[in-house]
């Protein structure tokens, strides 16, 4: 269970063309915080995962997971 | 968060724009300048911010998933409770095999999997569901419920097969059916939910929902319905002519 590493792959989609331009800035930022939440709840989730997994296991896991 | 489905309508909140706010984790109110546009503008935005915000995920999950099959299901399940939390653990279900994803719901406690409901890829929400127990989905749809979770409500219970989808219309009350109906995702499963709600109950709950001032759900709702349905229904009811036309 390694730490995040993959850089993002898909672009930021443009708000609605209607919109306007302070509107769409502001959506537009709101996506981007709700993905940086996001990254961060995958990295703090990822770093408590491994201490719950039975020691034994630990090595296969991280072997796998790239850890 | 969660929203609270009368009170977003009372303000003037249409689904779309109640949907993009459970998605991004705001309030309606915060990104409300999405009534301004066409529905179908807003729901094809929703839609690719869902795709950037589950793809990225999935590039970072990948190496957990892959060492899921090495863990049995019940030490996956104390995992996931006890340090991924329901958001990464939704976005992992959508990255392990469909029967292995069931088989860890079916450890985790039903509030733990509600939460998880609430987050699934609505892209992959029918193939995660379909291998857990109708009664573990009856206990997470009423825990939904009973957070005020309609909008992932709204994935859920439309993606449901007819089996647990006739246990949860049976076990969620009228008020909740209503709100869960006015954010569906797939309005095209309206008609089949309607037919297990039967025609009595449909009545009383458009009824209901127009005297609670809830008339703009139950004209979503009825403007969706089969034009047969809507007509027995309203035919039968006092409840005034919708005139909303489904999209």
């Amino acid at each position: 269970m390694s730490a995040p590493r993959a850089g993002r792959r898909t672009p930021t989609p443009r708000p609605p063309a209607g919109l306007p331009d302070d509107h769409a800035t502001e959506l537009a930022e709101i996506v981007e915080r709700a993905l940086l939440d996001q990254r961060r709840n995958i990295a703090d989730g990822l770093e408590g995962a491994l201490a719950r997994v039975p020691r034994i296991l630990r090595g296969p896991v991280r072997k796998v997971a790239g850890g | 968060m969660t929203a609270d489905v009368r009170e977003a309508v009372a303000a003037g909140h249409p689904p779309e724009v109640l949907k993009f706010a459970r998605l991004v984790g705001r309030a309606p109110e915060d990104v409300a300048v999405l009534a301004d546009v066409p529905e179908q503008e807003a729901r094809a935005y929703r839609e690719a911010v869902t795709e950037l915000l589950f793809d990225d995920a999935a590039g970072r999950l990948r190496p957990a998933a892959a060492a899921a099959p090495l863990l049995p299901t019940k030490v996956l399940a104390i995992i996931a409770e006890k340090a991924l939390g329901p958001l990464v653990c939704a976005r992992l279900a959508s990255l392990v095999d469909g029967r292995r994803a069931a088989d860890v719901a079916g450890h985790l406690d039903p509030p733990f999997l509600a939460e998880v409901a609430a987050e699934l890829d609505p892209r992959r929400v029918a193939q995660v569901l379909r291998g857990i127990p109708t009664d573990t989905l009856v206990a997470a749809a009423l825990e939904l419920a009973r957070a005020g979770e309609h909008v992932p409500m709204g994935r859920f219970v439309g993606s449901l097969d007819e089996a647990p989808l006739a246990a949860c219309v049976e076990a969620l009350s009228d008020e909740d059916l209503m709100r869960t109906g006015y954010v569906l995702e797939d309005m095209e499963r309206l008609d089949a939910i309607f037919e297990l709600v039967g025609d009595d109950r449909a009545r009383r709950l458009l009824r209901d929902a127009r005297e609670q001032g809830l008339d703009a759900e139950a004209d979503v709702l009825v403007g969706h319905l089969d034009a047969a349905r809507r007509a027995r229904l309203l035919a039968e009811d006092d409840a005034p002519t919708a005139t909303t036309e489904p999209a």
